[in-house]
C-alpha cells in the first residue's frame, strides 16, 4: 500500500479479509509470509504493539463504554495526564483538534449509549486516530450506515487520507468501493485474486473475480413442482441493537417442494430474518405467515408446533446444550410429547430408542448416546440437530448456515438431506453465506442486502449475477 | 440419568477430587492453626469425631443436623440447576418456621391433619419468600444473590418480631423465656432409640426424589436446559425465565420444609422456636443456611452427593460441644471448604504442586 | 419544644452511619470494577479485630495507638481484598462461593483469636481516637463527640467522585466494570484495575470495620455478631445509592438512623426490629425497579475471561 491512499479489500464471507487484518492489528499470529513498513520488516504480536506501529482498527462490533461520554471514549487508554489525574483541557484541545481534521462532527458529551449508530462508528474513528494511527482499518464500515451516513463516512475519508493517512477499507459492497478507493484488492479463499486501481475496474470484473466457483457439487433434484404455500413474508420490518432498520420491508415465500436460498454477505440482516419467523424476536411490523396462519405475535414453542424446523445459526451457541448428551439433546424442545414422556415423568427408553435412531439414520459416529455433545466432532454436531429436526417430520424447514465450520464429508451430506427434504415435498429455507452452496442447492435464490430482497434468480443462475447482487447492485 | 451405568463408579471417584480435595486441605488448614496455638489437632479432631459418633446424644445431633443441612443443600443446588443463585435458604427456612408456628397457635384442626397443615403452610411460605427474588431475577434482572442475601436479614428480623409481638404474648409465655412451647399433638414423631424426629427419613426422601425429579422429569430436565444452556433451551421454545423462577419457588419450598422440620421437632432445644434463634436466627454464618450451601459445593451440587456431604457437615457441627474450646476453629474451617470448592481447578493446581500426576 | 430526641436520633445516627459510611464508599470503588465483593463482611470483621489487638499492643504509646490500630486495620483491609481480587480475576475463582467462603472463615478465625487472646472481661484498655470537636448543650446530658472518622465519612463521597471521574484509574475502573471487552480493546489491563480496586475497597472497609472497634467502644471486644450489621448494610446502601457516591452517602446515614431509631424513640425492642428490615427492603425494592434501566456497572459479577 502507498501512503495516502485508500485500499479497498472486497471478497465474499469466508474470502479472508477479516483473518488478514487480525494479524495485522496482532489479534492473530502469522504462521509464514512478511510484514514490511517503510521498507521495514515488523512482528506485531498483540493489538497494542499494532497501535504503536501506527495501525488502527475499526471493528464491525464496537467497542465503546456505554455509559462514559464521547470524549471519555476517545480518550480511554491514551489519556492526557499528569501524575495520574486526566488534564481534560489538553484532552479537549487534542480532540477537538482531530474533529475539525478529520470534519467527523460530533457532540464530545453525550454518552456513548445515547448514540445512534452511524455517530460511534464516528467516535471509533477518532478513537484510534487519537491513538496515533497513520493506517486506519475499517471493517465493513457501512454495515450498519444508512446510506446519508455512508456519505459522511466517505467524506471523511477522504479528508483523512488528505492529511496523509492510508486506508484500508474491507467491504462487500461493489457501489462504494468504486466510489471511494483508489485500488481495490479481491480476495477469494484466503487468496488474493487480483489488485487493480479502481479506474480500470467495473462491476462486472469485480463481480466475477469475486464470487469464484470451485468444484460444482451434483445432487439428486427431483421435477420442481413447488406446492402449498408454506411461508408468506410480506414487508418485514424489525430493527437489532445495531441498526433500526434491519430487516426494510422484506417480503418472499416458500412453497412445499422447493429450497429456496436466501444468499447476502452477513450483516444484511439474515440472522433478524431467521429470529423473527421463529418468534425469538419481534418485528416491528409487517406480518410472516405460516400455511395460513399469522405467526408475528407466537412464542417459539408455538410456532415450532406448526411444523417447522429450525437448524440455528452457531451450533454450540444456539443449537446444542453442549453439558447434554446427545440423547439429551435430541428431545431438546420435544420433551413434553407424549411419546417421550407421560404427565411429566420422561420414558428414558423410549428416549434412548430415539437418539439410537438418529444417530443412526444420519450417520453420526460417536460412541454411544450417552456423550456429551461438547465432545462431538462439529460435522457430528450439525448431524445430530439436522437429524432432531427432521425426524420432527417439519413441513417447514429453515437452515440457516447449516454447514459452517464443517469438513468437506459432513458438509455434503448435510446437503444432501436438505436436498431429500426437499424432494420428499417439505419446504426448505436456506440462509447461507457460502454462495457455494446456495448456487448448488436452491430452486430460487434470493438475495438479500441491507434488509431487503433485493433481487431473485433461478436455477442455474451466472455467478455473475449473484456476485452484482450481493455487492448491492440490483438487476438493471 | 438417561445414562448407561456402565462407567458409573470410576466416574463418581474422578468427580469426587476436588471435594475430598478441599475437605484434607480444610483438615489441614484447621489443624495448622490448633497446632500453631499449642493445641494437639489429634486430640481435638478424635473428640470430636467420638463424641459425635459414639454417644447417643452425639448420633441424635448428627441426625438432626443432618435433615435441615441436607434440605438447606437442596434448596440452594436446585435452583441452581436453572442457573439461579439462591442464597437465601436461610431466611426462606426462618419464614416456613414462622408460618408452621402460626397454624400452630391459631389454628386448631384434627389430630393428622394440623401438623401437616402447618408443614403445608411452611413450604409455601418458604417457597413465597422465594418467589420474590426468584421473580425480580427472571423478569427485573434484579441479582437474586443480592436480593436473597436482602431477604434473609428481613426474614430473620421479621421472625423475631413475630415471635415477640405474636406468638410469646398468644402463647401466654413470660417473654424472657424467649420459647414457645406448642401441643404434643404438633411434634413430629421420634425415631427410636435416638432423640430426633423423622424428619432425616423425610430429608432423604426429598433429596432422593430431587434426584428423580431432575434426571427423569420433563420439568427437571427444563430446569437443567435452562442451567446449562439456556440459549439453545429458548431457541427450542423453553422459557428461561418462567422455568427460572419454578425452580427457585421449588428450592423456597423446600427450605421452607426445614424451618417446620425445626419448630416442630422435639429434642435439643428443639420444638420450640427458641430452635432457630439458635440455628437459625442467631449467627448468620453459622446458621443452617450457609452450611446448606456448603453442604451442596462440596456434593458438587448433587442432591445423592449431598446426602454424604451432609453426614460429614453434621458430625462436624454435632461433634463441637464435645470439643467447646475449639468451636470456632471448625468454623473457620468450613470457610476453608467453601473457599476451595470455589475453585475446583485451584485444588487441582495444589494436586500437581508436587509434580504428582494430573487428574484431568 | 423539647427535641433533644431529634438531637439524639441525629447524634446516634451519624454514628451509627460511619462504618456504614465508609464501607460503602470502599465496597461502591470495588463494584465500579465489576468486582462483587460478597465477602465484604470478612473484610470488616477481620481488620476489626487487628485494630482492637493492634490498639491494645500499642497502648503504652498513648494515643497514637489508635491511629496505629486504625492504620493496621486499612492494611488488613487491603491485603484481604487483593488476595480475594487476585484469585478471583486470575484464577478465575466464583466470586460469590469464595466471598460467602471468606465471611465464613472470617467469622470462625476472628472468634478463635478472640478465644485464645482475650477474655470477655478485663480487657485492657486501648485508646479512642480523640474527637475532633464536641457539640453540648443541645439538650440536657447530650454530648456528641465529632470523631475525625465522621468527618472522613464526609469528605470520602467528594474523593471518591473526582477519583472515578477526573484520575486515569478511576477511568479505567469505571470503563472496566462496565464494558471489559472495550476496555481491553483500548489497552487497559482488566484484571489489575480490578484488583486494584478492590483492594482500594478494602482500605475503606478495613477503616470502617476498625472504626466499630477503636472508636465506638475502645474496651470492647469485637464480637463478630456486630460486624455484620454494618457490612451487609454497606452493601446494601451501595445498591439503593445507585452507585453514586453522594446518594451513597445519603443512603448509608438515613440507614444509619434508622438503626438509631429504636434506641431513641424507646420504640420497643420488638417493633424495633421491624424498624430493622427496612434498609433491607429498601435495597431489594431498589433492585427491582432499577435494574431493567441498568445503572449497576453492567460487568458486575461477571467473570472476564480473555479470547
Amino acid at each position: 500500500m502507498n501512503q495516502g491512499e485508500v485500499m479497498g479489500i472486497l471478497g465474499e464471507n469466508g474470502a479472508g479479509k477479516s483473518t488478514l487484518m487480525n494479524v495485522l492489528y496482532g489479534l492473530y499470529s502469522m504462521d509464514e509470509g512478511s510484514i514490511e513498513m517503510q521498507g521495514k520488516k515488523v512482528q506485531i504480536r498483540s493489538s497494542a504493539g499494532a497501535i504503536s506501529l501506527g495501525l488502527g482498527m475499526v471493528h464491525q462490533a464496537f467497542t465503546l463504554v456505554p455509559n462514559m461520554t464521547v470524549m471519555e471514549n476517545i480518550i480511554l487508554g491514551s489519556e492526557p495526564s499528569r501524575a495520574g489525574v486526566v488534564d481534560r483541557r489538553e484532552a479537549r484541545r487534542q480532540v477537538r483538534e482531530l474533529v475539525k481534521q478529520v470534519g467527523l462532527d460530533i457532540d464530545l458529551d453525550t454518552l456513548a449509549e445515547e448514540l445512534p449508530t452511524g455517530f460511534k462508528q464516528r467516535v471509533e474513528i477518532l478513537k484510534a486516530l487519537h491513538r496515533g494511527a497513520k493506517i486506519l482499518i475499517l471493517d465493513e464500515p457501512t454495515a450498519v450506515l444508512t446510506p446519508l451516513e455512508s456519505e459522511e463516512l466517505f467524506k471523511s475519508v477522504r479528508r483523512i487520507t488528505q492529511g496523509g493517512s492510508t486506508v484500508i477499507f474491507i467491504t462487500h459492497k461493489l457501489k462504494e468501493v468504486m466510489a471511494i478507493t483508489n485500488r481495490i484488492t479481491i480476495m477469494r479463499r484466503g487468496k488474493v485474486v487480483t489488485t487493480l486501481d479502481t479506474k480500470d475496474a467495473n462491476f462486472d470484473i469485480l463481480a466475477n473475480a469475486m464470487v469464484g466457483r470451485s468444484v460444482e457439487r451434483k445432487f439428486n433434484f427431483g421435477p420442481y413442482q413447488p406446492g402449498d404455500l408454506l411461508l408468506d413474508v410480506d414487508r418485514l420490518t424489525a430493527a437489532s441493537r445495531h441498526k433500526t432498520e434491519a430487516l426494510a420491508g422484506l417480503t418472499f415465500n416458500v412453497k412445499a417442494g422447493e429450497i429456496v436460498g436466501v444468499a447476502g454477505v452477513e450483516g444484511n440482516g439474515q440472522t433478524e430474518l431467521v429470529e423473527c419467523i421463529v418468534g425469538l424476536m419481534k418485528p416491528s411490523s409487517g406480518t410472516i405467515k405460516m400455511s395460513g396462519h399469522l405467526v408475528n405475535r407466537l412464542a417459539t414453542s408455538d410456532v415450532l408446533k406448526l411444523s417447522v424446523g429450525h437448524v440455528p445459526e452457531d451450533r454450540a451457541l444456539n443449537g446444542l446444550i453442549l453439558d447434554f448428551s446427545i440423547a439429551e439433546n435430541t428431545i431438546l424442545g420435544s420433551a413434553d410429547r407424549p411419546e417421550f414422556s407421560q404427565r411429566g415423568v420422561m420414558a428414558p427408553k423410549r428416549i434412548q430408542d430415539f437418539a439410537r435412531r438418529i444417530v443412526k439414520a444420519f450417520n453420526v459416529s460417536t460412541s454411544g448416546i450417552e456423550v456429551k455433545a461438547r465432545n462431538l466432532s462439529g460435522g457430528n454436531q450439525q448431524k445430530i440437530i439436522v437429524g432432531r429436526e427432521l425426524a420432527g417430520q417439519p413441513n417447514l424447514l429453515i437452515a440457516h448456515q447449516p454447514t459452517r465450520g464443517l469438513d468437506v464429508a459432513s458438509t455434503e451430506y448435510i446437503q444432501s438431506l436438505l436436498v431429500e427434504a426437499r424432494n420428499k415435498g417439505r419446504g426448505v429455507l436456506l440462509v447461507s453465506a457460502d454462495f457455494d452452496e446456495i448456487l448448488d442447492l436452491s430452486d430460487r435464490i434470493l438475495v438479500l442486502y441491507e434488509g431487503k430482497m433485493i433481487g431473485e434468480l433461478k436455477r442455474g443462475a451466472g455467478i455473475g449475477e449473484l456476485g452484482k447482487l450481493l455487492g448491492g447492485i440490483a438487476a438493471s | 440419568m438417561i445414562e448407561t451405568s456402565k462407567a458409573r463408579p470410576a466416574w463418581i471417584l474422578r468427580a469426587a477430587v476436588p471435594s475430598l480435595v478441599a475437605l484434607v486441605l480444610g483438615l489441614v488448614v484447621a489443624s495448622l492453626v490448633m497446632v500453631a496455638f499449642g493445641e494437639d489437632p489429634v486430640t481435638i479432631f478424635s473428640a470430636l469425631f467420638s463424641g459425635a459418633l459414639t454417644t447417643q446424644y452425639g448420633q441424635s445431633s448428627v441426625l438432626n443436623y443432618m435433615y435441615a443441612y441436607l434440605l438447606l443443600a437442596l434448596a440452594f443446588l436446585l435452583p441452581g440447576k436453572a442457573g439461579i443463585w439462591n442464597v437465601g435458604g436461610q431466611g426462606q427456612a426462618i419464614l416456613g418456621g414462622v408460618g408452621a408456628a402460626l397454624i400452630m397457635e391459631y389454628v386448631v384442626l384434627p389430630p393428622v391433619i394440623w401438623p401437616l397443615a402447618a408443614i403445608t403452610f411452611a413450604v409455601l411460605a418458604g417457597a413465597a419468600w422465594s418467589a420474590i427474588s426468584g421473580l425480580l431475577e427472571a423478569y427485573r434482572n434484579a441479582s437474586a444473590i443480592v436480593t436473597t442475601i436482602m431477604m434473609n436479614f428481613v426474614a430473620a428480623n421479621f421472625a423475631t418480631f413475630i415471635l415477640y409481638y405474636v406468638l410469646i404474648p398468644k402463647a401466654n409465655v413470660l417473654s424472657y423465656y424467649n420459647e414457645v412451647n406448642f401441643p404434643a399433638a404438633l411434634t413430629l414423631p421420634t425415631l427410636p432409640y435416638f432423640t430426633s424426629s423423622i424428619m432425616i427419613f423425610v430429608a432423604v426422601l426429598v433429596a432422593v426424589g430431587a434426584a428423580f425429579f431432575l434426571a427423569r422429569t420433563t420439568l427437571g430436565y427444563k430446569i437443567r436446559a435452562t442451567g446449562l444452556g439456556s440459549r439453545p433451551a429458548e431457541s427450542k421454545g423453553i422459557n428461561p425465565r418462567s422455568t427460572k423462577v419454578i425452580a427457585m419457588i421449588i428450592g423456597g419450598g423446600v427450605a421452607g420444609l426445614a424451618g417446620a422440620g425445626a419448630v416442630m421437632s422435639v429434642g435439643h432445644g428443639c420444638g420450640t422456636i427458641a430452635c432457630y434463634q439458635d440455628g437459625f436466627a442467631a449467627g448468620w454464618f453459622g446458621g443452617f443456611g450457609f452450611a446448606g450451601i456448603a453442604v451442596a459445593l462440596v456434593a458438587l451440587n448433587n442432591p445423592i452427593g449431598s446426602i454424604f456431604s451432609a453426614i460429614f457437615f453434621s458430625v462436624l457441627a454435632a461433634g463441637m460441644p464435645y470439643i467447646y474450646q475449639n468451636i470456632y476453629v471448625v468454623w473457620a474451617m468450613q470457610g476453608i471448604i467453601i473457599l476451595f470448592m470455589a475453585a475446583p481447578e485451584l485444588s487441582k493446581m495444589i494436586l500437581t504442586l508436587g509434580g504428582r500426576r494430573k487428574w484431568t | 419544644m423539647d427535641l433533644s430526641w431529634l438531637i439524639l436520633l441525629a447524634g446516634f445516627g451519624l454514628q451509627n452511619a460511619i462504618p456504614i459510611g465508609l464501607g460503602a464508599q470502599g465496597e461502591l470503588v470495588t463494584e465500579k470494577s465489576g468486582i462483587l465483593n460478597i465477602g465484604l463482611y470478612a473484610t470488616m470483621a477481620i481488620p476489626a479485630f487487628v485494630a482492637a489487638a493492634t490498639n491494645i499492643a500499642l497502648s503504652s504509646l498513648g494515643v497514637a495507638s489508635a491511629y496505629g490500630a486504625l492504620l493496621a486495620a486499612m492494611v488488613t483491609g487491603a491485603a484481604l481484598n487483593f488476595v480475594f481480587a487476585y484469585i478471583a480475576t486470575k484464577i478465575h475463582v466464583d466470586q460469590v462461593i469464595a466471598g460467602i467462603g471468606l465471611n465464613i472463615f472470617a467469622v470462625g478465625i476472628t472468634a478463635v483469636f478472640l478465644e485464645r487472646f482475650y477474655s470477655v472481661d478485663g480487657t485492657p484498655n486501648g485508646h479512642q481516637i480523640p474527637p475532633l470537636f464536641s457539640i453540648t448543650g443541645l439538650a440536657q446530658n447530650v454530648r456528641i463527640n465529632v470523631s475525625p472518622l465522621m468527618a472522613a465519612m464526609f469528605i470520602l463521597p467528594v474523593l471518591v467522585y473526582l477519583f472515578l471521574s477526573r484520575t486515569k484509574l478511576g477511568m479505567h475502573i469505571r470503563a472496566v466494570g462496565e464494558d471489559p471487552k472495550a476496555a481491553e480493546a483500548a489497552g487497559v489491563n482488566v484484571a489489575w484495575v480490578r484488583i486494584v480496586a478492590t483492594s482500594i475497597g478494602g482500605i475503606l472497609l478495613g477503616l470502617g470495620g476498625a472504626f466499630l472497634t477503636v472508636d465506638f467502644n475502645p474496651n470492647f471486644v469485637p464480637d463478630y455478631s456486630q460486624a455484620i450489621f454494618p457490612a451487609f448494610i454497606a452493601l446494601a446502601a451501595v445498591i439503593a445509592g445507585g452507585w453514586k457516591p453522594g446518594y451513597v452517602l445519603a443512603v448509608s446515614i438515613l440507614f444509619g438512623v434508622t438503626e438509631a431509631l429504636r434506641p431513641v424513640l424507646a420504640v420497643s425492642s420488638v417493633q424495633g426490629y421491624l424498624f430493622s428490615t427496612l434498609p433491607y427492603i429498601v435495597t431489594v425494592v431498589v433492585l427491582g425497579i432499577a435494574s431493567k434501566r441498568l445503572r449497576p456497572p453492567a460487568a458486575l459479577a461477571v467473570p472476564f475471561k480473555k479470547e
